[in-house]
């Protein structure tokens, strides 16, 4: 009864949050990027709730569940991911999103290559992905639902389903990034409290260690249990690499950097992003271990966490991780929404149909695209429920394949062109498809994302080579995003007391560009 | 103590006289920057408002002595400061420049300087763009105050020793600086530089 009540005030809490925001929507770029208003803490935490789904209450601890420390290859790359992602693409991609006045990142592609065909084949990807990826959110929610609450499968389904849609179709961008932002905080209280719970149980984490031991010594091992991936260091790197780069590729992730209040915000969102990640990545990898040795006969490895509330750590506790769960599901699950819904209605229904289309129009197309993706997912889900892990590592990587290398070179090379661009995209998605679909990374020993990163990375350099270099205007765009490079020598004698004095004459400059 | 405020309007204007000159500032940058190919310069005049200090003994009691800003190093006896607001920015600091040491520049060379104009060309001061103030001289008269209070409120030695803190009427004050465009591989920069002190920072477009 208690999860039922938490639960109920938990999402009473969140849709009063996302109603309060969603008022203050007024333009476009509002409603979109919350008018680039975003400061550090909440980017911090949109982005680490958003990243975080309820993959690392089903997914994760169900891979150390069944496989032991070898899922500590994907927590090591996930702890870094944020900081990665912050440190690498952040400041750049908020400056020229700005300059190239970009609303989403399929526009922002468009603009930065000069290409239509990168809006066609990016808002394929993403409408795709995006949607397979929410697939895996509306599954995990009715797990969850089923196990702590009793409810059947179909019933929980159709209630976690229909509170996201309901609760996604509130609010505007700026609903979502406040909801993630208090969603965030917690998640990290509801599996920061469980596993301390759970880790005095079984004696810390010597007591663990001891006792997988004694059931497999394997499970101790880095290679997996059964040594199953025995120095298969493609395996093994392609797993760290994942979470570690791969968020520069999820394009609900990204526009978290066009959203920042500045393109300072990026360095404090970072620190913020890093430690709530030391606090929250490593635990449900944790209970998967601690799981093992408490329920050594559950029957579904991804019910591991719901099932150590439910049966070991009954009550508020329960409730706790109820709210964490759905926390994470729901701040994943509107993000993806959001972003796929954006992209149908500004990159394709806007852009190639309907040009003048008013906000209400394309709010309307958006909420269609969340309508449907909810009904296909509940009928999939029925009919036959992939696993959580599975359908969330596929979308992912997919995503993170089609889109790192034409993100990262959009920022970093102003000579990237379309050609380029659209091969990076085109070989990283196919190659990823094909890997997974063909289970290529059990004859090779090479993860499929980082075989469709690689691929990615070989035709950007081969393909860009035949096609025109980006106009004038494009290089002078990318130069100024990537900010004015200080030599050494000249650094060390500058006068900070100078700083007020040079951002005015910084800022006459421009307005003097504008009028000139 | 409670600093108190005199205005008067309009205010004097005083122009600093740039003591850097062009060709200094560009060979200064050439032997810093690696890779320079070309240095261009161009004169602007950046505005301030100048509000003197004055700062009153305690009545009846021998003046305890004071250091660095707030007194003259050979009788410790309080004197002036000025507190300058960047009319820019709207941020305040405090200076040892006096107007007594701004009259030594020559005193009122342009009176009541409108702003939007460009100061021409005579002996020893180039022509240059003169910055459109962005804030009121309401704004800048309340930022000295309130400056002015958080420093007679956090200094314990100026607290102790000072009975009577007076901010006085504003003078406009333009300071010439040198903006560097600097073409150089593989990046171009920008570069301000201070023509009266010669310290420079980069200017982030």
């Amino acid at each position: 009864m208690i999860e039922k009540i938490v639960f109920i005030v938990y999402l009473a809490g969140m849709l009063f949050i996302g109603y309060y925001f969603s008022r203050r929507d007024e333009t476009l770029e509002d409603y979109l990027l919350g008018g680039r208003t975003i400061g550090p803490a909440v980017t911090a935490l949109t982005m680490q709730s958003t990243s975080m789904s309820g993959y690392m209450f089903m997914g994760g601890p169900a891979l150390t569940f069944k496989s032991g420390w070898f899922g500590f290859w994907y927590a090591t790359g996930d702890v870094g991911g944020g900081l990665v992602n912050l440190a690498i693409l952040g400041k750049r991609m908020r400056r020229l999103s700005q300059i190239l006045g970009a609303l989403t990142p399929i526009e922002y592609l468009e603009k930065r290559y000069e290409c239509k065909a990168i809006t066609i084949i990016g808002s394929l990807i993403s409408i795709v992905f995006l949607s397979c990826y929410v697939i895996g959110q509306f599954i995990a929610s009715g797990k969850t639902l089923e196990t702590l609450t009793g409810w059947p499968f179909a019933v929980s389904l159709l209630i976690g389903v229909g509170v996201i849609i309901g609760y996604t179709v509130s609010g505007g961008y700026l609903a979502v990034c406040w909801t993630d932002f208090f969603q965030g905080i917690i998640m990290v209280l509801g599996m920061f409290g469980i596993l301390i719970m759970g880790l005095s149980r079984v004696g810390g984490l010597t007591g663990l260690n001891n006792a997988l031991g004694k059931m497999d010594p394997t499970y101790l091992s880095l290679w997996g249990k059964g040594l199953e991936y025995n120095n298969q260091w493609g395996v093994a790197l392609g797993a760290l690499l994942i979470y570690a780069i791969g968020y520069m590729g999820l394009p609900h992730v990204v526009v978290r950097h066009m959203s920042m209040k500045s393109p300072k915000t990026a360095k404090v969102a970072a620190v913020y992003s890093t430690i709530w990640n030391i606090l929250f990545v490593y635990s449900p990898y944790v209970l998967g271990l601690i799981g093992i040795a408490l329920l050594p006969n559950l029957k579904d490895p991804e019910m591991v966490v719901p099932a150590l509330a439910h049966e070991v750590f009954p009550g508020i506790f329960s409730a706790l991780l109820l709210t964490a769960i759905m926390a994470a599901i729901m701040s994943t699950a509107d993000s993806l929404l959001m972003q796929a819904g954006s992209i149908l209605a500004r990159d394709v229904y806007q852009r190639f149909f309907r040009p003048n289309a008013s906000q209400k129009q394309m709010v309307f197309v958006s909420r269609l695209l969340v309508f449907a993706v909810g009904v296909f997912g509940i009928i999939l889900a029925v009919l036959q429920p992939p696993t959580v892990f599975g359908i969330v590592v596929f979308a992912f990587g997919t995503l993170g394949d089609s889109f790192i290398v034409p993100y990262i070179a959009a920022v970093y090379y102003e000579k990237a062109n379309k050609v380029g661009a659209l091969a990076a995209m085109i070989s990283g998605a196919i190659t990823n498809i094909i890997w997974t679909a063909g289970a290529l990374d059990r004859t090779t020993a090479i993860h499929p994302f980082l075989a469709g990163l690689i691929v990615s990375a070989v035709f950007f350099v081969i393909f860009n080579r035949f096609g025109r270099d980006p106009s004038q205007e494009i290089k002078d765009a990318v130069r100024r995003a990537m900010g004015v490079r200080i030599p050494k020598g000249v650094e060390s004698g500058i006068s900070a007391m100078m700083a007020p004095e040079a951002k005015a004459v910084a800022r006459f400059l421009r307005e003097e560009g504008v009028t000139a | 103590m409670t600093p108190s405020l005199e205005v008067s309007i309009p205010p004097k204007c005083f122009l600093l006289k740039p003591l850097i000159r062009e060709v200094d500032a560009t060979c200064s940058l050439e032997e810093r920057y690696p890779g320079v190919t070309q240095v261009s310069a161009r004169l602007i005049y950046y505005p301030y408002f100048g509000f003197p200090v004055a700062i009153g003994s305690p009545r009846g009691s021998r003046p305890s002595p004071l250091s660095g800003l707030f007194c003259s190093e050979d009788t410790g006896v309080p004197e002036r400061i000025s507190i300058i607001v960047d009319l820019l920015e709207g941020q305040a600091a405090v200076t040892d420049i006096t107007r007594e040491q701004l009259e030594a520049f020559g005193p009122d060379p342009l009176p009541h300087l409108p702003f939007a104009l460009t100061v021409p060309a005579r002996e020893g001061f180039p022509p240059g763009k003169v910055l459109d103030a962005r804030i009121t001289m309401d704004d800048a008269n309340k930022t000295a105050l309130t400056f002015l209070t958080f420093i007679a409120t956090k200094s314990r030695r100026l607290r102790r020793c000072a009975s009577e803190v007076t901010l006085g009427a504003p003078v406009l004050i333009l300071k010439p600086f040198w903006i560097m465009e600097i073409q150089s591989h593989p990046d171009n920069s920008k570069m301000l530089v201070d023509a009266v002190s010669g310290g420079y920072h980069p200017i982030l477009t």
